[in-house]
């Protein structure tokens, strides 16, 4: 009988570590999309996929110049950052801002595309600022996250977090466009 | 140790038992069916569980194969490389640190490329982006971070809808950024109206 037996054993055996393979694989990898978080630190150039960055810091006002001041409920953060791609010319997906309890803030809309991502080609780095709006009193306790691009949409990746130092001030918030940097600045 | 009796494995003799026959040919034939239907199972189970999985990565496969680059056409001997309705040739390959009187950022330099295109498409404009691949896989896009206007494009014109009014010219420009002292290998021309995964690639004369 054992010799019969062994065969359908296997099979069943063979059918439900698959199923669980798979199962596990939707379950951490699809369905919560994002998955492996990478942490990384002001001041220093990072590389998350085909990103590499360099984020050096954020200013957080309660008022943002956009042809006239516009005050928010909360706070404005810009992100002052540097970043360019490995290996060709991508607009990248924008980043968010996680706070402390998980919750995440993205591009705030009606202020245009300048405190939006930019284009950035391979080894050419462009320094700009990119614009949030935060409930104040998260502002101690934010990090950016970089998600860079997904070839693959079904497969696992890895996103970059990098906890912020956010300067508080009183005068209005100013955006501007990206500009190129000189081989080797940030 | 259960002092039971124990089933007897299949085919083989109990102790005690006079010396077993050779197995009889109804037993063959058992033995044989259950070798047949195990293995049957097994390859059915593993054709269903690959076909699932030809299935679940349809998308992800279509998507790779559709929109990369794959499959290269090189220049013909007289350095023509066509695709579909566009041909093109890389006339010549020059190096420029002002355009215009703009230069272009510390470390860097323009690269100015001419071409000639023949293009059959006369039913919709179609453009092809240029694209130059350095040896460590860097692939610098053309009309980015460069001095606008003529002569120079950002895309190559390759196909019109108004041949008359609107036609392809034959002789066209861009220019590229690259670091300076990288190692270019080639140009590449790219279309979404080309064959899925197929681009033209023109080695670069250095």
């Amino acid at each position: 009988m054992r010799s019969r037996r062994w065969p359908v054993i296997a099979m069943i055996g063979l059918a439900l570590a698959i199923g669980a393979g798979a199962n596990a694989v939707e379950q951490n990898h699809l369905a919560s999309g994002w998955h492996t978080v990478a942490r990384g630190d002001e001041g220093g150039d990072l590389t998350v996929g085909n990103l590499q960055v360099h984020v050096h810091g954020a200013v957080a006002s309660p008022v943002l110049d956009d042809d006239e001041p516009v005050t928010s409920p909360g706070s404005f953060v810009l992100v002052d950052l540097s970043y360019a791609t490995t290996d060709s010319w991508f607009l990248p997906e924008s980043p968010v801002l996680v706070d402390g309890d998980g919750r995440e803030y993205t591009e705030p809309s009606g202020f245009g595309s300048a405190g939006g991502v930019w284009m950035a080609g391979p080894d050419i780095w462009y320094r700009g600022g990119l614009l949030f709006e935060v409930p104040t009193d998260v502002v101690d306790d934010l990090s950016i996250e970089f998600r860079p691009e997904r070839t693959q949409a079904l497969l696992p990746s890895t996103v970059l977090r990098v906890p912020l130092t956010v300067s508080l001030s009183a005068e209005p918030l100013v955006l501007g466009y990206p500009t190129v940097l000189a081989e080797g600045e940030r | 140790m259960s002092d039971r009796p124990q089933p007897e494995p299949y085919g083989a003799a109990a102790p005690g038992d006079a010396p077993s026959a050779p197995p009889s040919g109804l037993d063959n034939n058992r033995h044989r069916r259950g070798r047949v239907a195990s293995t049957a199972a097994l390859l059915g189970l593993l054709a269903a569980l690959a076909g699932w999985a030809w299935f679940a990565t349809e998308n992800a496969r279509e998507g790779w194969w559709t929109f990369g680059q794959h499959v290269a056409i090189g220049p013909d001997g007289e350095g023509w490389a066509s695709i579909d309705t566009v041909g093109v040739a890389l006339v010549s390959v020059d190096v420029a640190t002002e355009i215009d009187g703009v230069s272009p950022p510390t470390g860097y330099e323009y690269l100015v490329l001419d071409f000639e295109v023949e293009a059959t498409e006369t039913e919709q404009y179609r453009s092809c982006t240029v694209e130059v691949r350095d040896a460590e896989g860097r692939q610098f896009l053309a009309g980015r971070e460069v001095p606008n206007g003529d002569p120079y494009l950002s895309e190559l014109m390759c196909g019109t809808s108004d041949p008359a009014e609107d036609p392809v010219p034959g002789a066209q420009s861009t220019l590229v950024l690259v670091p300076v002292g990288a190692e270019l290998v080639s140009v590449r021309v790219d279309s979404n109206e080309f064959p899925p995964a197929a681009f033209i690639e023109l080695p670069l004369p250095f």
